[in-house]
């Protein structure tokens, strides 16, 4: 049984943030029913693929990954008597997680004060760009934007380019780590005070957390905010870098794309280094010689450590620094995380799962091994509505023909 | 229900025995209320030694890294290469929640600090071990080393980042520092948070193994998928989403000499407002304005469409084009510093930045407040980051020990 087996958690999330937050939850066991509806269906069902076979709503490769484990309600909440069934879902239930825009839920009068009326101790969990109150409050956003805005992207990119930022959506999966910790740490507190609550999340706020010791350096020593590419910052190390390897030619199509990062830290790792590399008397280089002269000759050190690179494949030079004890890895690709990499198949680390319509697929693992209580794999995403006859019948106790009805009637479609 | 509680993890205590991986995990848990003893050598942790510095001089109470990542904590020292200095260690754990480490596979053990003999002690301690790789395993058995930017090529995430093939055939790009600390303390923070929740059920505390690596490659998005539906593999595209195609550029240069970073309006409200924006401002449309009525179209035609904001964004500022594009319900953000957060008045009205006063530097500094707006049981940031040992006397003494038997320790350099 999961750590939050027994827990009952309402999610409205949506796209990816939201489903990130309960993807965890219902990965350690919490019962996550996932309400939707065909009028408004999840972008992540029809927008972003893969899907399998032609684009529809039960058949993206994505949907599966972030809703593994989860049930799938639909209830169109655009309609009074939706709404009421909604109510009568979160009063058996312990949290309600929601990551619309601001203002959305409170049209429906399904925000914090609504939900509290039914469920006094309701835990609610919501998960806007710029929180629920300021002068931004109203504003969109999506994982770029929230990077964007933050300073995350600023810091990433060499210094004489415009920034590169994140290739992804970090902040729609960080954003949900913030939103699962705060469901769970509101939960703990309900449980000793009998009190619920709600809690503003603000995706842009919980990224500005992460660029503390850039906002320190500004207003301490007056410096501003700087990319530096892969040059170490502080901890200061030189070398340090990602260093082009030989081309992979079994790669299907990406070419001459091979890298491999390097970070050479202590004094000892660098006279490991040369030697390891066939160059023992980079130490008695007077470029090189010290710490201080290897920062100084950062450039020429680079290109020196490159040379060697090139050559040769970037797991051989992981190898070979890793034996004498330098940190060294490739720059990994999913291929080489799914195919090809014997720390997490020790971990066992991709479970697979079935689902009726995309098939047996692989999904991200859990990277927290409990002792005790396991993160469980039980199935995959869950079809439109696939858990309506469970969620009200068995739990709420409708009888099968006002489902029936309420199905028809688009009401719980 | 009966002691009143303010914050949400009040009444917690966490030992922390952390480099600067876990740190943010124990923050976490301090600026929510828990109380997290930071246990350090006599010489202090190594973060201590991580810059940038106050005044760039290097000095273990000066370190900016040291004070954003261990604020709400106390610090106590203790060796615990000395017998005593791991008594004094298995002791504080005895009376803990959660154990909070980070040392290399295997050596918790070694020191008789393993999960085995410390919950014989205590068995509702949740430990948690966060490492680079995990306790065991190939990378573990090969004694691999590993850095900050070593475990986000490995992770996943960094391959994806970067600069599109038309702006120079670059390597991948580490996007900022501290990530495979941050994501690794969020699985670590996530995770215990859960076994505490379980340990109400069962009365037992656990063991939790968690690797940075792991939670790196879960935090990559849609690569993942698209290897393990299509064997399709993305690369990297400047200030955007990596793709299998080229897609639409989206970070603009503007009139400041700062970017922003655009989105196509696909809602139809958000079109037409933008469409009337243009007109308004005189930009010559060379768009086929009816084709574009269909959304696909747009999508299809997103560079055409975002070539002509260019022109628009090279007259305009980044934070003008973030607030026009907000204001007609666009998704448009400047591409900010995070100090330019320091005056902006959604900041202010939501109280979001943190005085705290810094008497060795004369002033008060801003601190980033609250990921999370909890209003019922706030999140505080309750005390700066700790001086070196700053609380031996108070932590040991709730242990029972006397002063004499702190001078003691400290001549016997155990504290």
């Amino acid at each position: 049984m999961g750590a939050l087996s027994g827990l009952r958690i309402v999610d409205l999330g949506w796209a990816m943030a939201g489903p990130q937050a309960t993807r965890i939850l219902a990965d350690l066991g919490a019962e996550v029913i996932k309400v939707e509806s065909n009028a408004r269906p999840d972008q992540a069902r029809t927008t972003f693929g893969p899907h399998v076979g032609e684009r529809g709503i039960n058949n993206s490769g994505y949907f599966n990954n972030f809703n593994r484990n989860k049930l799938s309600a639909t209830i169109n909440l655009s309609l009074p008597e939706g709404r009421e069934v909604f109510k009568k879902l979160v009063a058996i239930s312990d949290g309600v997680l929601e990551n619309f825009s601001a203002g959305v839920m409170k049209k429906w009068g399904l925000h914090y004060e609504g939900l509290r009326a039914v469920k006094p101790d309701i835990v609610y969990v919501s998960m806007a760009g710029f929180g629920h109150s300021g002068p931004y409050a109203d504003y969109q956003t999506y994982g770029p934007t929230v990077q964007a805005v933050s300073g995350l992207t600023f810091q990433s990119g060499f210094p004489d380019m415009a920034p590169a930022g994140w290739g992804f959506s970090y902040m729609d999966h960080t954003g949900g780590y913030f939103g699962c910790m705060a469901m769970l740490q509101a939960l703990l507190y309900r449980r000793r005070t009998g009190k619920g609550q709600h809690v503003d999340l603000s995706q842009v706020e919980a990224a500005i957390t992460l660029t503390g010791p850039a906002l320190l350096d500004y207003q301490v020593n007056g410096r501003p905010s700087a990319r530096i590419g892969n040059a170490s910052g502080h901890p200061t190390m030189a070398p340090h870098g990602v260093y082009r390897c030989a081309p992979d030619e079994s790669d299907g199509g990406v070419g001459d794309d091979e890298w491999v990062a390097i970070a050479v830290a202590t004094e000892g790792q660098w006279q490991a280094f040369t030697c390891a590399v066939g160059h023992p008397e980079w130490q008695h280089d007077p470029r090189f010689e010290t710490f201080t002269a290897r920062l100084a000759h950062q450039r020429e050190l680079d290109g020196l450590v490159e040379e060697w690179t090139r050559p040769r494949s970037n797991l051989e030079v992981q190898r070979t620094l890793q034996a004498a004890g330098v940190p060294a890895g490739r720059v990994q690709r999913s291929r080489e995380l799914f195919e090809d990499e014997p720390q997490l198949e020790h971990r066992r680390f991709y479970p697979v799962l079935d689902h009726p319509v995309v098939g047996r697929h692989r999904v991200d693992g859990m990277p927290a091994v409990f002792s005790r209580t396991p993160a469980e794999f039980k199935r995959g995403g869950p079809l439109m509505g696939e858990d309506n006859d469970y969620v009200f019948g068995e739990l709420l106790g409708m009888p099968e023909d006002e489902i029936r009805r309420l199905e028809s009637e688009k009401v719980l479609w | 229900m009966s002691d009143p509680v303010d914050q949400a993890l009040e009444g917690i205590r966490v030992i922390e025995l952390a480099g600067p991986e876990g740190e943010w995990c124990g923050k976490l848990f301090a600026d929510m209320g828990a109380d997290v003893i930071k246990v350090e050598p006599p010489q202090g942790a190594a973060s201590r030694n991580i810059g940038p510095f106050v005044a760039d001089v290097p000095d273990g109470e000066r370190s900016l890294f040291f004070w954003h990542y261990n604020t709400s904590k106390r610090s106590v020292t203790l060796d615990i290469e000395t017998e005593e200095g791991r008594r004094l260690l298995r002791r504080l754990i005895e009376r803990a929640d959660v154990f909070l480490e980070t040392l290399p596979p295997g050596r918790a053990a070694a020191l008789g600090l393993g999960y085995e003999s410390l919950s014989a002690r205590n068995p509702r301690l949740v430990h948690v071990a966060l490492t680079p790789f995990g306790q065991t395993g190939p990378y573990v058995d090969a004694g691999y080393q590993t850095t900050d930017l070593v475990t986000m090529a490995l992770g996943g995430p960094m391959q994806s980042c970067g600069y599109s093939l038309e702006d120079g055939d670059l390597p991948p790009v580490r996007p900022g520092p501290y990530h495979s600390y941050h994501t690794g303390s969020h699985y670590a923070f996530i995770a215990a948070l859960a076994a505490l929740w379980e340990r109400e059920n069962s009365g037992q505390g656990q063991y939790i193994d968690v690797s940075a690596h792991a939670a790196l490659a879960v935090t990559v998005e849609f690569a993942s998928t698209n290897w393990e539906y299509e064997r399709a593999t993305i690369r990297r595209q400047t200030g955007r989403h990596a793709g299998r195609q080229p897609t639409a550029r989206t970070q603009h240069l503007c009139a400041d000499g700062k970017y922003v970073n655009l989105s196509l309006p696909f809602n139809q409200d958000a079109w037409h407002k933008l469409l009337a924006v243009l007109r308004e401002k005189g930009i010559d449309l060379d768009l086929d304005v009816e084709a574009l009525a269909d959304p696909q179209r747009r999508f299809a035609l997103g560079s055409t469409i975002l070539d002509v904001l260019e022109v628009m964004t090279s007259t305009m500022t980044s934070e003008e084009l973030f607030h026009l594009g907000q204001s007609i319900g666009l998704t448009w953000g400047a591409v900010r510093r995070p100090e330019d957060w320091l005056d902006d008045p959604h900041a202010a009205a939501r109280g979001f930045f943190v005085e705290v006063e810094q008497p060795e530097i004369g002033r008060t500094l801003r601190y980033p407040g609250a990921p999370y707006k909890f209003l019922g049981s706030p999140w505080r940031l309750r005390r700066r980051a700790p001086a070196l040992g700053q609380d031996n006397q108070d932590v040991y003494g709730e242990l029972g020990l006397a002063p004499a038997d702190l001078t003691a320790l400290r001549e016997a350099s155990v504290i």
